[in-house]
């Protein structure tokens, strides 16, 4: 018996008549929370500043110090996803929401508590390790219960769940600033109450998340929908391959290999579109630029990065939903191949200094670079049908953690050594950007290589206790809306 | 056959549309605050 009997499984089938449409919301409530991850940086200087307030002081912490930050919670992301996908599936989606829950928002606790000791160990074993077992936790939970409750379009289902990680940023940026103004007095820069207060307002919203979400009764489907008896696309299956089975495919490591490569690329830009705007276009030819320069150059810099974040959101939605209609192998294929394509365009734009065309090409890859989140939950299940598609994501997910990596990595160790070697700023990110060009060609041939699931890794005992019964197999239950 | 009736409690349009909205207002005022930071962008002539 579970101490906390509401979360079990059991508790949160649907009953007839429920609506599928408060599934999505639940889902966004979680995604909108946790995405704030990508908007750790808006702390990077006043972390800087705990101790000197105006400037930094000798004992206060650097850049070096904080990212870590970051870099401990990305790590922990992929790992816990990987670690407890299984556990996922068996506890269901409202337990593990509230798990991340604890673990998101009791990572803003213990990081309050140690910026206000000056400590950063506990930001590193607190929004680091605690709080990024919350991020994998929660990324994974809703999206296999939004397969289940979408079987007409779990592309769209899934990319407003993931579109709603890429939302978190931009609420969790410009939140965390306005708090910050809030508590600062002259003998504080108001982190550690604008943590504690986050920690506490984000906890609340997820809870709405954990009590709405609800998984399908047995052998629910949608109104007017009919599973495919016979499938007429071997692309899509209708067996399961359980998580343990699906790493022993092919399959799945093509896929590692095709988000790795679409998340290096774009993660590498992002990561480093303040300065290679700055350097290929506001700067350019400018070699001793005043403070007023400067200043309007990062204020641009700071809304081309706003822009990409913007269409990364977008993408999230529109190609996951586009993958419904066209399929998931085609959807990568104009990920990877046009992407290819506008990143080798992007150095003839820069030398012919066209700003606009500049900016609308990175928007567009942006959204694909969203797009490849959002669609690859879809892509599993095609592969590998529902049963633990959960826990296969959350596999998969090691792809991302090791992409924010090596996409920053490559892109400025490659500027760096390009600089070094005598090349202008303005054409220092030219290698770079080939190089990612490159890695999405391997990407497309990938994706090429993805073929169905060999059917002796299909699942057969049916008394194994870990999955629920998939929708499509099982007897229909009437009264549920669409 | 006997004929079974059953009465399906249908989920509230009210609650979905209250749950969509209590998602959708953070993340508009979040895209909203994104976007007026592009405007510097768009104006940037140095």
């Amino acid at each position: 018996m579970s101490a906390l009997p509401f979360l079990d499984r059991d508790h949160t089938i649907a009953p007839p008549g429920y609506s599928r449409w408060l599934v999505p919301p639940a889902a966004l409530a979680i995604h909108l929370c946790i995405g704030q991850a990508y908007a750790l940086s808006v702390f990077n200087l006043p972390l800087s500043r705990l101790l000197g307030i105006k400037e930094s002081l000798p004992g206060d912490w650097g850049l070096t110090t904080t990212v870590w930050i970051f870099n401990i919670a990305f790590v922990f992301l992929g790992l816990s996803a990987a670690v407890f996908g299984k556990w996922l599936e068996r506890v269901g989606p409202r337990k593990a929401m509230f798990a991340s829950a604890c673990c998101f928002a009791g990572g803003f606790l213990i990081a309050a508590i140690g910026i206000y000791l000056h400590i950063i160990w506990f930001l590193y074993l607190g929004y680091g390790v605690l709080g990024g077992i919350g991020l994998g936790l929660g990324y994974i939970s809703p999206v296999s219960t939004l397969i289940k409750w979408f079987p007409d379009r779990p592309g769209m289902a899934t990319g407003m769940a993931i579109m709603g990680f890429g939302g978190g940023a931009m609420i969790g940026s410009p939140l965390a600033d306005n708090l910050m103004k809030f508590y600062a007095t002259p003998t504080s820069v108001g982190v550690w109450e604008t943590f504690l207060t986050m920690g506490a307002i984000y906890f609340v919203f997820m809870m709405f998340g954990v009590f709405t979400v609800r998984v399908p009764a047995e052998g629910w489907k949608p109104e007017g929908y009919t599973p495919p008896v016979k499938n007429d696309n071997a692309m899509i299956t209708t067996a399961s391959v359980t998580a343990d089975e699906a790493i022993k495919t092919p399959q799945f490591y093509f896929l590692w290999v095709v988000l790795f490569l679409n998340v290096t690329a774009g993660i590498g830009i992002l990561a480093q579109a303040s300065p290679l705007i700055q350097e290929t276009f506001l700067l350019k030819g400018i070699t001793a630029p005043t403070a007023e320069q400067t200043k309007n150059a990062a204020a641009a810099a700071a809304g081309f990065v706003g822009l990409l974040s913007f269409f990364n959101l977008i993408g999230r939605f529109f190609w996951s939903s586009l993958s419904d209609k066209i399929g998931r192998k085609p959807t990568y294929m104009i990920y990877l191949g046009l992407g290819c394509a506008l990143y080798a365009l992007i150095p003839s734009l820069a030398n012919a200094g066209n700003l606009a065309l500049f900016v609308g090409t990175f928007c567009l890859i942006l959204t694909m670079y969203g797009g490849g989140f959002a669609t690859i939950p879809a892509y599993l299940r095609d592969m590998f049908g529902t049963m633990q598609v959960g826990a296969i994501h959350g596999r998969l997910l090691t792809a991302w953690s090791a992409a924010a990596i090596a996409g920053p990595t490559i892109v400025t160790y490659l500027r760096d050594y390009q600089i070094n070697s005598g090349i202008p700023k303005a054409q220092a990110y030219s290698t770079a950007i080939y190089v990612m060009a490159g890695l999405l060609v391997i990407g497309f041939i990938s994706n090429l290589m993805i073929k169905p699931v060999d059917s002796k890794h299909y699942y057969k005992d049916e008394t194994a206790p870990v999955a629920p019964p998939e929708p499509e197999t099982a007897r229909v239950q009437q009264g549920a809306t669409a | 056959m006997e004929n079974q009736t059953t009465t399906v409690k249908k989920t509230p349009t009210i609650a979905i549309a209250f749950a969509w909205l209590l998602v959708s207002v953070p993340l508009l005022w979040g895209v909203f605050q994104t976007l007026a930071k592009t405007v510097a962008l768009f104006q940037y002539n140095n």
